[in-house]
């Protein structure tokens, strides 16, 4: 089957919703929702429901939502970051989800949603693997923002000891200060050249390889 | 050392997105502004539920108490924008943010917190307009009071 051509990649300052003119179609994407609140979640349902989706799967639990998890490929996730009381929360359902080797959902974009985070569970957010996370009250524009994003920014993912999820970097800035902090990065200060400089026929060349027939 | 694997899957919910139909972005954003808005009641009682539960939760003095004062702040966080109640969210976000520090710390205030759940009550109550003077000065007052609560404390403190 022929791959849908790539779109150029957007930053998430443009992603201002400026084309409204152009479409999106949620009818075929199964989402899970996972709220524990009953009220949120029919706020979370119509939002979804008023972009189009048809297939919206729910969960008010970290069980809950592991069963579903379980039992269908899930194309979005949308979690809130505090569940039931005494049990575990949105964190460690991202976590858990990363880390289970389910396909293909253990890949699926998350976004978790919070209408405050402490200060304990900053560092949990960042760590947990999911896409975003938006702030209550929910904005669909910026829900919208969100799913846009992560439909159209195919995000590598990044798995070490203490890290699995989408790649966190959005910028590359280069090493802090100009400084590499490894043996071999190389040093921001340019010496003097130490060959000719190429002529532009050897530029030309670096620039537009060509194909070699046998 | 640690390894790190770099892994790409096949972008699914991208290829959904981006099929032919579906509903313009435009008109997606405002059927779903409709449908909270036709859910605007049952949100408000859960912006009065919470705000009764959290004079009850500040009111009690057991261990649980303070979680429960940032839980109930934290529900009508959720709640209040929707309803066209942004100061009240505002305040309850700062509820959220204090009871937060003071739990971290292992310090409580309850004038500070009792001065954020009484404006809380007069933004319900009195149904300002959002950027009235009168809300502002709400603000103010509000700002005004948790300042003074909490140099209070901080004198006690060093007394003690």
């Amino acid at each position: 089957m022929e791959e849908p051509r790539a779109r150029a990649p957007m930053s998430l300052a443009e992603m201002s919703l400026a084309n409204l003119g152009s479409r999106i179609d949620l009818r075929k994407a199964s989402i899970l929702l996972v709220e524990p609140n009953n009220q949120a979640m029919d706020v979370l349902t119509s939002i979804f429901l008023g972009f189009g989706a048809t297939h919206c799967l729910k969960a008010s639990s970290f069980e809950e939502a592991q069963q579903v998890a379980h039992s269908a490929p899930l194309d979005l996730i949308a979690c809130e970051a505090t569940l039931q009381p005494e049990q575990p929360d949105g964190y460690e359902f991202v976590h858990w989800l990363r880390r289970s080797n389910l396909e293909p959902n253990a890949f699926a974009p998350v976004i978790l949603i919070s209408s405050h985070t402490s200060n304990r569970n900053v560092s949990r957010a960042r760590d947990c693997g999911a896409h975003f996370m938006i702030t209550k009250p929910l904005a669909p524009t910026v829900l919208l923002q969100r799913i846009l994003w992560i439909a159209q920014n195919n995000r590598t993912f990044v798995e070490c000891a203490s890290y699995k999820g989408p790649d966190r970097r959005f910028q590359n800035l280069g090493p802090p200060d100009g400084v590499g902090r490894r043996h071999n990065d190389l040093s921001a200060e340019l010496g003097d050249a130490v060959e000719r400089n190429m002529d532009q026929d050897e530029i030309d060349s670096l620039l537009s390889p060509k194909k070699v027939v046998r | 050392m640690s390894s790190v694997s770099y892994i790409r899957r096949p972008n699914r919910l991208g290829k959904l997105i981006s099929t032919p139909g579906g509903r313009k972005l435009a008109e997606a954003v405002a059927q779903a502004e409709a449908n909270i808005e036709s859910m605007r009641p049952g949100m408000l009682a859960e912006v009065d539920g919470a705000l009764d539960r959290l004079r009850q939760a500040a009111a009690r003095q057991d261990a649980a108490a303070h979680a429960d004062v940032y839980a109930c702040a934290s529900a009508i966080v959720g709640f209040a924008g929707l309803c066209h109640l942004k100061r009240l969210g505002e305040v309850a976000y700062n509820l959220c943010e204090l009871s937060d520090r003071y739990i971290e710390a292992g310090a409580w205030n309850t004038a500070a917190i009792a001065a954020h759940i009484q404006t809380m009550g007069v933004l319900r109550m009195a149904n300002l307009p959002e950027d009235s003077p009168e809300a502002e000065a709400v603000m103010e007052g509000l700002k005004t009071l948790v300042r003074r609560a909490e140099e209070k404390a901080a004198a006690e403190a060093s007394q003690g």
